[in-house]
């Protein structure tokens, strides 16, 4: 049987990182040359960071195992941070093939390195694997988590749609009405938008019951109004108040868009500001 | 005063409210992220002295959430919900039961998406054909004839149309969940040594006594430490008693409560009891060393007149670590005390009493379990309430409904028709759609 070390999970998820840059470089060529052959080698690397960040995600996992601490790698910062650069690139490559949105390629690799970059390089965090303390050993931990974190990864993407559509709208807006040939139009990338975040409010909403279920299963109260809980209310409010624009005042569009922007601050906040800015129970704060 | 109640429904039946309430309750509920909730007032006014303190009390601002006003937005919403979808449904049995199956021609023209396609042959000819085309590409049309013309009439997605509703429908299940909850439920904690029993709690807010129906007794509490001193597990083994008899009995583990009665039993947290067993060395003259154990208050003799004995002990005693209070007695008077630190052992230098050396070794702490006790009947609802939720977004969102005519009319003169559409959502999408099904039926048609 093989031993994999704590040295095996961390390096290979340094190497992804460093992957995800050379990924990012392909698809920042690809727009400034607009050669086609340099988006698709940007997919193939993007694919390959993924596949090792996936190997070393694994690694970690059996390494909690042979430390007798058995459980996911997402429970603390430095797990969390690495898992949510891993469902932000699972999504966009579903996405792509799906929806043929390569350019995105371009933010996304950006966002998985930068999330990398900081969970291995950043010296508050912590890249031990930590034992669970008993609160957080239940498996309506892992639904909540992994149901909460692809939510987060539709808003990002649809956060990086609006950028473009924001991008596209402008250069269509300041010469008089070309479009920008290697960016989607900005109808695509409007509705594109509004999908994503349709699957990501349905995640969320996931995500914040599973995370009631939880808690009352564990506290006998499904709601305490934790800081944690509220922002996650906030973020799924935001969001209810966007689509109602949408339908109900047929908000599209530039101020969409805008909204999709701000809305993705709430997400970023949701996740890490309350960890990193105020208190309450969930635990990779003190990472 | 009909007229007044007019009014207010028509207030509550606004969207506009809706986003101005929610923009409100967003607001309001970032303040309580913000300032800590539920912590005694003194730490309050120390933070942020008395003026402001008195301003922010004044608004319940250090318990926001269950404060007057904060509870008032949260009604108006769910009024806001109820009027809103009690407006809006008969209109959409209506659309259910009775589909458009024709508009004015002048309507159609007005829809972003449509077309005048040409045909040759006869009226009656080309209406079979689409019909035929139609079934195959897209849908089996309805028919239906004006006084000008045949209408063909092609509809998806109308599940969709119901999602909002089935969504806002949730969310008064899930509000009647929560009214129960507060009415009927209570959230209450109790703390047990090993060995103790009671079926009187607390409640978590207000402190207030609630008698139980029955008796917890903790029989046994263990808590297991990783190496790292972070807790691995704790876990109480519980017996409940009814009138002195056994009814139920369970181990209980964080994240594994016990049910009885409707009532839930989780294990919350854990404390210090104190602890009960002390070891200390006596050194004397001679060096010889004599360890002895006692419990908290116990005497020992060390002399033929004087004794001494653990008076108080502390965990961590301003950073020192676990530290007792030890008292020294002639006969039964305490004449001196003094302060024995576990981890500097030669803190007293070279002071004796009665002529022995004394060290603390250890202390064998015993723990209470901190137990959660909590009714809440609401919680079916709730759940109920969030399942039906998903389904809402999910019956929204996993389509939507589009509807497209096509108006062939009577008089054949110029040869056309008409074909147009309009969907609730995704235009864009229909947009393709409706590009492709005209491209098909220009191919389709004229055979
Ligand atoms: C947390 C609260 C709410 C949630 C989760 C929610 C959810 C939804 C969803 C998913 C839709 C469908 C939107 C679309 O198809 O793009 C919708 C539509 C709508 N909502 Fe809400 N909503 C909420 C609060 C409210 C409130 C308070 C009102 C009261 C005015 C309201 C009024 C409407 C209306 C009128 C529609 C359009 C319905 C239709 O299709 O006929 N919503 N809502």
């Amino acid at each position: 049987m093989i031993h994999i070390g704590h040295q095996t999970n961390t390096l290979l998820l340094g190497i992804a990182t460093f992957v995800y840059v050379a990924a990012m470089f392909f698809y920042l060529f690809g727009l400034v040359f607009k050669k086609k052959f340099l988006d698709i080698a940007g997919f193939v690397v993007f694919v390959g960071a993924f596949l090792i960040e996936t190997v070393g995600l694994a690694a970690r996992w059996v390494e909690s195992y042979h430390l007798d601490y058995g459980h996911i790698p997402i429970t603390n910062l430095y797990e969390s941070l690495i898992f949510l650069s891993w469902t932000i690139a699972l999504t966009y490559i579903i996405v792509d093939l799906k929806y043929k949105i390569r350019k995105l390629g371009f933010p996304v690799s950006l966002t998985a390195f930068i999330f990398m970059a900081y969970a291995s390089f950043s010296p508050d965090v912590n890249s031990r694997i930590e034992p669970l303390v008993p609160a957080l050993k239940s498996n309506w931990l892992v639904f909540h988590v992994i149901t909460s974190f692809f939510g987060y990864a539709f808003f990002a993407l649809a956060f990086g749609a609006s950028v473009f559509y924001l991008i596209s709208d402008w250069y269509t807006r300041h010469t008089n009405g070309k479009v920008l040939a290697y960016l989607p139009s900005t109808k695509v990338l409007d509705d594109m938008s509004y999908k994503l975040i349709i699957v990501g409010e349905i995640l969320l909403a996931i995500g914040i019951i599973t995370g009631a279920a939880w808690a009352d299963y564990a506290w006998g109260r499904y709601w305490s109004w934790d800081p944690k809980e509220t922002w996650s209310l906030i973020t799924f409010l935001i969001y209810v108040v966007y689509l109602h624009l949408r339908y109900s005042w047929g908000w599209h569009g530039r101020a969409a868009a805008i909204f999709a922007i701000v809305g993705f601050a709430f997400v970023l906040f949701t996740y890490l500001g309350v960890n990193l800015v105020l208190s309450g129970l969930h635990s990779y704060g003190s990472a | 005063m009909d007229k007044i109640i007019d009014k207010i429904w028509r207030f509550f039946s606004s969207v506009k409210l809706a986003i101005v309430l929610i923009l409100i309750i967003i607001a309001t509920a970032i303040i309580g992220t913000v300032v800590q909730q539920g912590l005694p007032d003194e730490l309050y006014m120390k933070h942020y002295g008395m003026t402001v303190f008195h301003i922010m009390n004044a608004f319940d601002l250090f318990d926001m959430y269950h404060s007057w006003w904060f509870e008032l937005l949260l009604m108006m919403f769910i009024v806001n919900v109820i009027v809103c979808t009690w407006e809006r449904l008969p209109a959409i049995f209506k659309m259910f039961s009775n589909p458009k199956l024709k508009l004015p021609v002048e309507q159609l023209h007005a829809f972003k998406e449509k077309d005048t396609i040409p045909y040759t042959g006869s009226r009656e000819t080309l209406i079979k054909n689409l019909q035929q085309k139609l079934k195959e590409i897209y849908k089996n049309p309805i028919r239906d004839d004006s006084k000008e013309g045949d209408f063909l009439y092609l509809e998806k997605g109308r599940i969709a149309r119901f999602g909002p509703y089935v969504t806002h429908i949730s969310l008064i299940i899930i509000f009647i969940g929560v009214l129960v909850g507060s009415f009927f439920g209570f959230d209450s904690y109790l703390n047990l040594v090993p060995g103790e029993s009671s079926n009187i709690v607390r409640t978590v807010r207000g402190n207030n006594k609630i008698v139980l129906p029955f008796s917890i007794k903790c029989n046994t509490f263990n808590v297991e430490f990783y190496n790292s001193g972070i807790p691995k597990a704790y876990k109480s083994d519980l017996s409940i008693l009814s009138d002195g008899t056994l009814v139920a009995r369970k181990v209980i583990d964080v994240n594994k409560p016990l049910k009885y009665k409707g009532i839930t039993i989780y294990q919350a947290s854990y404390g210090q009891a104190g602890a009960s067993d002390f070891t200390l060395s006596l050194t004397d003259a001679q060096t010889r060393e004599n360890d002895i154990s006692l419990n908290l208050n116990q005497m020992y003799h060390v002399g033929d007149d004087t004794s001494i004995a653990v008076l108080d002990y502390a965990q961590n005693y301003q950073g020192f670590g676990p530290t007792v209070l030890l008292g020294v007695y002639k006969g039964t008077k305490l004449i001196n005390t003094g302060i024995y630190l576990q981890k500097y052992p030669d803190f007293h230098g070279a002071e004796r009493v009665d002529g022995y050396k004394i060290r603390f070794i250890k202390a064998d702490e015993s723990f209470y379990t901190g137990l959660q006790v909590a009714k809440d009947p609401g919680v079916p609802y709730v759940a109920t309430g969030a399942i039906v939720l998903i389904l809402g977004l999910i019956m929204s969102f996993f389509s939507y409904r589009r509807r497209i005519w096509i108006f062939i009319p009577d008089d054949a003169s110029n040869h056309t028709f008409v074909i147009a559409g309009v969907a609730d959502r995704n235009k864009y999408s229909f947009e393709m759609e409706f590009e492709k099904i005209v491209q098909e039926i220009k191919k389709g048609v004229n055979i």
